[in-house]
């Protein structure tokens, strides 16, 4: 098999006090079989070896369902593949001999806590303020007796598939997460379960998605053309109808 | 022999009686309690949203950065339900009998029926909860089959169940972390059980960004933890997958059951070098519209569309004429191998088998198809760089499950009073092998009506908040766990953890994979303490313990992999039978299927810790089957 | 008094975080936005009636001043959405900045974005300078004092048959045409026109709306300077 050779240039960041440079690492031998991260782990064992600092980044089930890993890459958050994860990307993407930037998801919101891994929480508050339907456990009517049109179903579904990887705010020149709340809104809004709530919830999460510092919406739809999941910019237009709804209350 | 506490009554009742006489906790009293649940899977998160409800204290952790990314989220197939709605012929009864049987009569049957009923509320609570199920055009759910049934009870969201269903989960959590009832504690993962007076009384957990150690106390613990598939390095498990929490809770004095219980999925992307990180799995739905098969010839190089259908061999449809393609995982993985260690396994290596969707596309079209499968035929894409609208999927079985876990009885309590284990983590309802679509069941059904029902009856026999954290007993935990860590940050060796774990890997998959062996076994059991002293001598953990330090983690797991395997290796070498993922080649029958020995293992094995070098002790739960006759499977 | 200034606006954000955030303040861009896009069509619709010769351009100044309370409403209307759009914008933008102020060492590359939609406030403010210039120039006449008695036909004439000032005009033209050939659609999405399948169209649609009012805008100018339309 043709191995291939890489220059990575990685944002290094000890802790969210210290501040970042960009370390360069030469890479050989990598088989375009690999992935992304795996060849990171090839780099991160020889780098224990040889007793240096490995790169810290995050990944966790490494088919593109859990949204842990975030790394922009070479300039696009996930890499350049349309609706694949960073773990999802394989090296026979990358030319022999390319320089590789492996950079963190930058946002106010998203804290550095070391080298490419930064804190998400805001997004899991920003679920909490209002991201669920009430309905306590042993409530629930029997399954069907509510029909839902499939339209919709599919609709709530193509909103649901979201993965919280953070991948739109990465991308977003204004660090907006309004692609993240918009799938939530829109997910539940499509719903009949969701309908009694539907005005508090989009008020909630709004009010927490500012005070978490994320920025406003220019629409420039970058963060559709970086989700790994493809989910649409129609869940914006569908959280701005929801808040719209919502003022008068 | 243990006591599983099985209510008494015939067995559709067994579950009404228990709560009947059960007696709640005032509500009042409730939040004096607190439940710490570690795990925010399927079976952590809804265990940790319904407590919450209820009105208890919890505190709920995980390892990863958000509640949402636990291991479940992976899960694509879909979730069984005795609901009919396809009229069918479902029913409790049935699903009852499907997961027994094809649990390879190794499972306790009162829990089995308990699970089955409680199958069809997940549906309801789900749906109200706004999970975005498959549905028909007239609105209401579709069903698919899965493996190991004859009828169609999966519930589905495309091929991203788990993911919803977790989502759910997760939102319930959000819910009522928002109410105060529960605290989330995020990138904190347990090292140790605080045991007080035979009580569990709490956990040490360490902060995975500030590095800091510290003692959670409260009135009950429950593992939600997850498998331990790593065990073998590549599974189709998420690569943070680990047994530690469960482990050293056994090192407590909970008993770990059946740890040999292994499912090895048949489908999975085939490994495509050194370098695999994991494998992947392809939905098991797919056997419903794919066709498994291999050359009839012995090396034969052409590739797939070269082979014409007289020289193809539909194995499993040959084998299993009346389950074909969905047979279960056990028998269709070892189907795989056989003909793969015949010579006729395709792609790199020969490890590999078609699986083929022409006949299915012809049928009904590949937008139909698409809408079914697409998600996971664009993730085979990426994957492998080929096209499977054009050309045959490579599969090949991969470790996927484990059955096995710490022991539990009826009320899902180890034998550590006061310990809950619920999901993966724990060992009660799928016996030998588990059917496809019954985890995400399984894991519901344990956190959301299981537990806050059960956890009662324990939590009626203490006094809350008997156990201050400044307690010397608490203290002396953490002390414990800081100098474990210390002894693995100062051995300052040359390789890194991922190494170890490799090597262990290769060990687990070759002696202690598909089809075991006892002198296979034995060779593992002298293996892997070779490999567990040089880990302990030559791994190399850079940087500090009290900083965010990747490194220290995967370290800290593996070395309890080290160590458990042998436990694993052990449990298949002292259970002399086959049955369900577990396969002895010493025992089968003529045409290659499985063995039970029912006279001297129909049992499950339960070991309690001696210390480490000292071999554990077996102990046993007897299973009785009074509702289902002992029959030697078949899915012919 | 700095510190007054301060405090108010201190408030003023304050009160918009909680009762407007940072969607209702797009919101309200969008729906300046589209009254300025109405006024620029008016506008047009005005202009375009030099093609009918002098005497018709001519009267449609008088005509307009013969309402004069609409015509003052109107212009207080206009001044105040200006206003408006112009303060969202700088306020959103100042907290858009806020939200990353630790940029990439790589520049982004964009994937999904249009080159306007990166640049409206840019173009934005080319648009401000133009209005300005645009009201020194033919509104107030500043250029022509000492020939005041220019008809504003004339005025036209004189004015494009400056190369300078033309293409000044026309450079102001393209940023209107960057602002509108985004701002169209996103004001559609801001305003969540585009939850059905049409928000591809409508995208398109803004594009060419913004194209067509450009060149119509553009016409004049240049058929003043290449004598289509003459003394
Ligand atoms: C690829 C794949 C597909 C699958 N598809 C299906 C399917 O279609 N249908 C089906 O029924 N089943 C399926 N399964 C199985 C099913 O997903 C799992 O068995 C189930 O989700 C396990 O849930 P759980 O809640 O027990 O544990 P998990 O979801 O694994 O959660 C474990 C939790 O424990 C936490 N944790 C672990 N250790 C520690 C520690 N030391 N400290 C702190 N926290 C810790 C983790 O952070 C995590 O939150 C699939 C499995 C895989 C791998
Ligand atoms: C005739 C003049 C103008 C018209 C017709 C106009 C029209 C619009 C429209 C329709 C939008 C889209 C609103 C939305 O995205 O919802 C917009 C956005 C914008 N306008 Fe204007 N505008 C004009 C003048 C200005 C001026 C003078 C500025 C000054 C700075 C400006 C700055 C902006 C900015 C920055 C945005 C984007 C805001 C964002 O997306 O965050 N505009 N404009
Ligand atoms: S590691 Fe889970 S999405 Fe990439």
């Amino acid at each position: 098999m043709n191995l291939r050779n890489y220059t990575l240039k990685i944002w290094r960041q000890k802790d969210k006090f210290s501040p970042s440079y960009l370390d360069t690492i030469q890479v050989k031998d990598i088989s375009p079989d690999m992935s992304l991260l795996e060849m990171l782990d090839v780099v991160n064992n020889h780098l224990i070896t040889i007793n240096k600092e490995p790169i810290a980044f995050e990944s966790d089930c490494r088919e593109g369902i859990c949204g842990a890993c975030s790394i922009v890459i070479n300039g696009i958050p996930h890499g350049k593949e349309r609706g694949t994860t960073a773990c999802q990307l394989h090296m026979r993407h990358f030319e022999d001999g390319e320089t590789i930037t492996l950079e963190p998801w930058r946002a106010e919101a998203f804290i550095p806590i070391k080298d490419l891994v930064v804190d998400r929480t805001a997004f899991d508050r920003i679920q909490q303020a209002g991201g669920y339907i009430s309905v306590n456990t042993g409530s629930a009517p029997d399954a069907h007796s509510m029909l839902i049109h499939k339209n919709a179903a599919d609709e709530a579904f193509d909103a649901a598939a979201c993965i919280g990887c953070g991948a739109c705010v990465a991308a977003c020149k204004n660090a907006s997460a309004m692609l993240f709340v918009g799938a939530k809104i829109s997910q539940l809004a499509h719903l009949p379960q969701g309908d009694p709530e539907r005005k508090r919830r989009t008020n909630a999460m709004v009010m927490q998605m500012e005070k978490e510092g994320f920025g406003s919406c220019s629409n420039t739809l970058e963060c559709e053309a970086v989700c790994p999941k493809e989910i649409s910019t129609k869940v914006i237009a569908e959280l701005n109808w929801e808040f719209i709804r919502s003022i008068n209350n | 022999m243990i006591n599983p506490k099985i209510p008494n009554g015939p067995i559709e009742n067994k579950w009404a009686n228990y709560i009947n006489n059960s007696k709640p906790i005032n509500h009042a009293n409730r939040s004096k309690y607190h439940i710490i649940i570690v795990g925010t899977g399927l079976a952590g998160a809804s265990a940790a949203a319904s407590l919450g409800e209820l009105g208890f204290r919890v505190s709920s952790f995980c390892f990863q950065d958000s509640p949402r990314r636990a291991h479940s989220i992976a899960a694509q197939g879909g979730i069984n339900a005795a609901k009919n709605y396809k009229n069918d012929g479902d029913s409790v009864w049935r699903l009852f009998y499907d997961t027994i049987k094809g649990g390879d009569f190794r499972a306790r049957e009162a829990n089995v029926y308990r699970l089955a009923q409680l199958s069809v509320k997940i549906i309801d609570h789900c749906v109200a909860q706004g999970v975005p199920f498959a549905r028909e055009y007239g609105g209401l759910l579709d069903n698919r089959s899965f493996g190991g049934s004859l009828v169609s009870r999966t519930f589905y969201a495309k091929g991203q169940t788990g993911q919803q269903l977790l989502l759910g989960a997760y939102s319930a959590l959000n819910r009522q972390i928002s109410a105060g009832t529960v605290k989330s504690f995020p990138r904190t993962e347990m090292q140790d059980l605080i045991v007080v007076d035979g009580h569990a009384k709490g956990i040490v957990a360490r902060n995975l960004i500030t590095g800091e150690l510290r003692a959670y106390t409260a009135d009950a613990v429950v593992l939600a933890t997850g498998g331990y598939s790593p065990a073998f390095y590549l599974s189709t498990n998420a690569i943070g997958c680990n047994v530690s929490a469960t482990y050293r809770a056994y090192k407590k004095g909970a008993f770990f059951a059946n740890p040999c219980y292994t499912q090895i999925h048949p489908t999975c992307i085939p490994q495509s070098g050194e370098h695999q990180s994991k494998l992947t799995l392809m939905s098991e739905s797919l056997r419903n519209d794919g066709r498994v098969w291999v050359p009839l010839m012995h090396n034969d190089h052409r590739s797939a569309e070269q082979i014409p259908e007289q020289e193809r061999d539909y194995y499993l449809e040959r084998k299993y004429p009346s389950y074909g393609n969905l047979a279960p995982r056990d028998i269709s993985s070892r189907a795989a191998k056989q003909v793969c260690d015949d010579g006729r396994g395709v792609g790199p290596g020969g490890k590999g088998v078609y699986l083929d969707f022409s006949n299915a596309i012809r049928r009904v079209g590949k937008s139909v198809i698409s809408a079914r499968y697409g998600n996971l035929f664009d993730m085979y894409i990426k994957i492998t760089g080929e096209n499977p609208y054009d050309k045959p999927m490579r599969i090949y079985p991969a470790v996927h499950y484990t059955m096995g876990g710490l022991w539990v009885d009826y009320d899902l309590m180890s034998t550590v009073p006061g310990l809950f284990v619920l999901g993966e983590a724990n060992f009660s309802d799928h016996g030998a092998n588990r059917l496809g679509a019954s985890a995400l069941m399984q894991g519901l059904a344990d956190g959301y009506f299981v537990l806050p029902n059960t956890i009662a009856g324990y939590l009626n026999q203490i006094k809350p908040g008997l156990i201050k954290d400044n307690d010397l007993r608490i203290t002396e935990s953490v002390d414990t766990s800081r100098e474990y860590i210390r002894r693995l940050m100062m051995i300052k060796g040359t390789k890194s953890p991922d190494y170890f774990h490799r090597e262990l890997g290769k060990i687990m998959w070759n002696d202690c994979g598909m089809a075991r062996t006892e002198s296979s076994l034995r060779r593992a059991l002298s293996e892997i303490p070779k490999i567990r002293e040089a880990f302990w001598k030559d791994v190399n953990i850079p940087g500090s313990d009290m900083e965010f330090n990747q490194t220290l983690e995967k370290a800290n797991r593996v070395a309890d992999f080290l160590e458990f395997s042998e436990l694993l290796c052990l449990d298949a070498l002292k259970r002399n039978e086959s049955c369900g993922g577990h396969f002895r080649e010493e025992y089968q029958t003529i045409d290659g299927e499985a063995q039970r020995n029912d006279e001297e293992f129909c049992h499950v094995a339960a070991w309690e810790y001696k210390g480490l070098g000292n071999e554990p002790v077996r102990h046993q739960e007897q299973l009785k089957f009074e509702n289902i006759h002992l029959a030697q499977r078949s899915y012919k | 008094m700095i510190t007054l200034i301060e405090s108010i606006e201190s408030k003023i954000c304050t009160l918009i975080e909680s009762k407007i955030s940072i969607v209702g303040s797009k919101v309200i861009m969008a729906l300046t936005g589209a009254c300025l896009t109405m006024f620029i069509l008016i506008h047009l619709l005005g202009n375009m009636q030099l093609y009918a010769g002098r005497d018709i351009f001519n009267s449609y100044p008088e005509l307009l001043r013969n309402f004069p309370i609409s015509l003052w409403f109107a212009r207080i209307l206009l001044i105040f959405t200006f206003i408006s759009h112009i303060s969202m914008a700088v306020y959103l933008e100042r907290k858009n900045k806020l939200s990353r102020i630790i940029q990439y060492n790589n520049e982004l590359i964009p994937i999904g974005s249009s080159f306007a939609s990166r640049t409206m406030l840019y173009s934005g403010f080319v648009i401000i300078a133009f209005v300005l210039f645009h009201l020194i120039h033919l509104t107030w006449k500043c250029f022509y004092v000492q020939n005041p008695n220019l008809d504003l036909y004339s005025l036209m004439i004189v004015s494009f048959r400056n190369p300078f000032i033309t293409i000044f005009y026309i450079l102001a033209q393209i940023s209107l045409f960057l602002h509108l050939s985004h701002g169209f659609s996103s004001a559609a999405q801001t305003l969540s026109l585009t939850r059905n399948k049409l928000a591809k169209n409508i995208r398109l649609f803004g594009f060419w709306f913004a194209f067509i009012v450009t060149i119509l805008y553009i016409s004049i100018p240049v058929s003043i300077l290449l004598r289509v339309i003459h003394d």
